[in-house]
This record gives structure tokens, sequence and C-alpha cells, in this order.
């Protein structure tokens, strides 16, 4: 589904799964913000792989918590038994699933970022 | 509770049989895995420092973001659901248990992926196991809750095609 892929698929390039994050300029750093994968990878670089995640990882534990929690309670909340007599809500309110993400996007401090291109080389 | 078990292993053990969700949780995060750690680890060094979270992580997400929705959506449509408010199934169990047993499948594949990368690809273990857990619990349940969402949400038109529909009542196409 597209949403779906809308999801999946920038989290892949974005979320630190195959580049780390701080190599992205600012703005892109941002948007990966607004991916739950981001947090995730944040949350085990930072507490459990020894490294450093830019800003205190707990955060991104509870901006999935959180997540976690509005997700499921919308997904309640929407839910209808027949496509034919749909339970007559504004489906739009789902968007309100993402709001931990986008208060992360926004308040969380950025990275510092790096040249990867001279990272490696210096490890070459 | 014996309901919601009973319902449960039937959810778990028709997974096993469904070629799709075999795909989205086994095949696919196992295949990327094996390539990932055979191409990136030498194109990019920073990736092995986190390859073992990151396809933790890519696991999670082509198992819940990309298994959970269209199965829901489909059993809506089938009118799977209508058969179940008629026989008192609740709500909240039509939204928890695909998403349980996505869960134990990813657990699985997870558990492959931790073992696995360290021993074929030399990427470095996880310094806090408890903690690692913990975070792979959290974002199975972020993702897998946004997984339902995105099922529940939508609704499928004729003609296989998907749309989301803000207001009642659904648009079809002509």
């Amino acid at each position: 589904m597209f949403w779906s892929q809308l999801i999946y698929l920038p989290s892949m390039m974005l979320s630190g799964m195959m580049v780390p994050t701080e190599i992205l300029p600012e703005v892109m750093m941002r948007v990966a913000r607004l991916l739950p994968a981001t947090y995730a990878m944040d949350a085990f670089k930072g507490m459990a792989m020894g490294g450093n995640a830019g800003y205190d990882p707990v955060w991104a534990a509870v901006i999935l918590f959180a997540g976690c929690i509005l997700s499921f309670g919308m997904a309640l909340y929407l839910f209808s038994w027949d496509s034919q007599n749909p339970t007559r809500r504004i489906r739009l309110l789902a968007l309100l699933a993402l709001i931990p993400y986008v208060l992360g996007a926004v308040l969380l401090p950025l990275g510092e970022r790096i040249d990867l291109l001279n990272a490696v080389t210096g490890c070459l | 509770m014996k309901a919601f078990a009973y319902h449960f292993s039937f959810e778990f053990f028709s997974g096993l049989r469904n070629k799709t969700l075999l795909l989205m949780i086994y095949l696919l995060p196992l295949g990327f895995h094996a390539m990932m750690g055979l191409i990136m680890a030498s194109i990019n060094p920073f990736f092995l420092e986190t390859m073992v979270p990151a396809m933790v992580v890519f696991a999670l997400l082509s198992g819940m973001i990309l298994g959970l929705p269209q199965p829901l959506v489909e059993a809506r449509e089938a009118g799977i659901f209508r058969s179940y408010k008629i026989n008192g199934v609740p709500a909240v169990s039509i939204i928890v248990i695909p998403a349980i047993s996505a869960f134990i499948h990813a657990f699985f594949v997870s558990v492959i992926i931790t073992v696995t990368g360290p021993l074929l690809f030399n990427a470095p273990q996880p310094e806090n196991w408890p903690v690692y857990l913990m975070i792979f619990v959290l974002l199975a349940c972020a993702v897998s809750g946004l997984g339902v969402l995105i099922g529940v949400v939508f609704i499928k038109l004729p003609g296989n095609r998907v749309l989301v529909s803000a207001h009642l009542p659904p648009v079809h196409d002509a």
C-alpha cells in the first residue's frame, strides 16, 4: 500500500539503518525524525550498542512508547466492522498517531554532522 | 481469555501458511541481512557498527508496516469482521492479535539476525542486552501500531485498489 511504503522507504534511507543520519543535511535530519525507525536506531546506538545518539536516547524510547499508545488507541477508535457501513468518524484523525514523532522532530537537538567521505577516507 | 488464546493460536499458525507473510517477515529480512552483510560492510565501514540493530529494525518494518495492513483490509472487505461481531469477538482482539502474531514472527527473525550478524560478518554484539530487548519491544509495538492503524483506516475499492477515505460515505470509482 502507498501509505505503508511512505513510511517504509524513507525509513530505509533516512533513519540511520544504511548510512549514519549525521551525514544528512539538517533539513533531512529533521524529516528523518518523523519516522519511528530513526528513534529506534538512536536508542539502539545510544543505549544498547555503546555509541552516541546526539541527545538523551531515553527520549527516543519515550517517543516510541507514546507512538505505540497513540497508534493502537486511534486504531481502536477508528475501527469499523464493515466497509459498507463504516463508523462515522473522520479518518484523518489517524494522523494524530504521528504527534510524538513530530514533537521529536521539532524539539530534540540534532547530532553533530559528519562528512562521510572524509571519515571513510580517513579510515582507509 | 480462552477465546483470545484460541483466536491467537489460529492467527499465528495460519500465518505460517501464508506465503505473503512468510515472504515479508522471514525471507525478505533474512535475505536482505545476508546481502547487506556481504556488500555494505565493505562499502561503508560505519555500517558494521550498527548492522545488527539496523537489520532488526528492517525486519520489524517489513513485517509490520508492509505485512500487517493488507490482511486487515482484506478480512474486513471479505466480511470476516461482520462474522466476528455477530459472534461477540471484541474489536480489541481483532486489532491486537495480528500485531502479537507478527511480533512473535519478527522476534524469531531478530534472534537469527542478532546471532548470525556477529558470527558471519563480525558485527559487534549489543553491549546491554536487557536494554536492547526493551528497545526491540518498543519499536515492535510502535510499528505494529502504525501497521494496524493503516489497515484500519484504509478501504479497498473494486478492482483491487485501496483508498483512504477521510469522510463518509467512501468514494467509489464509477
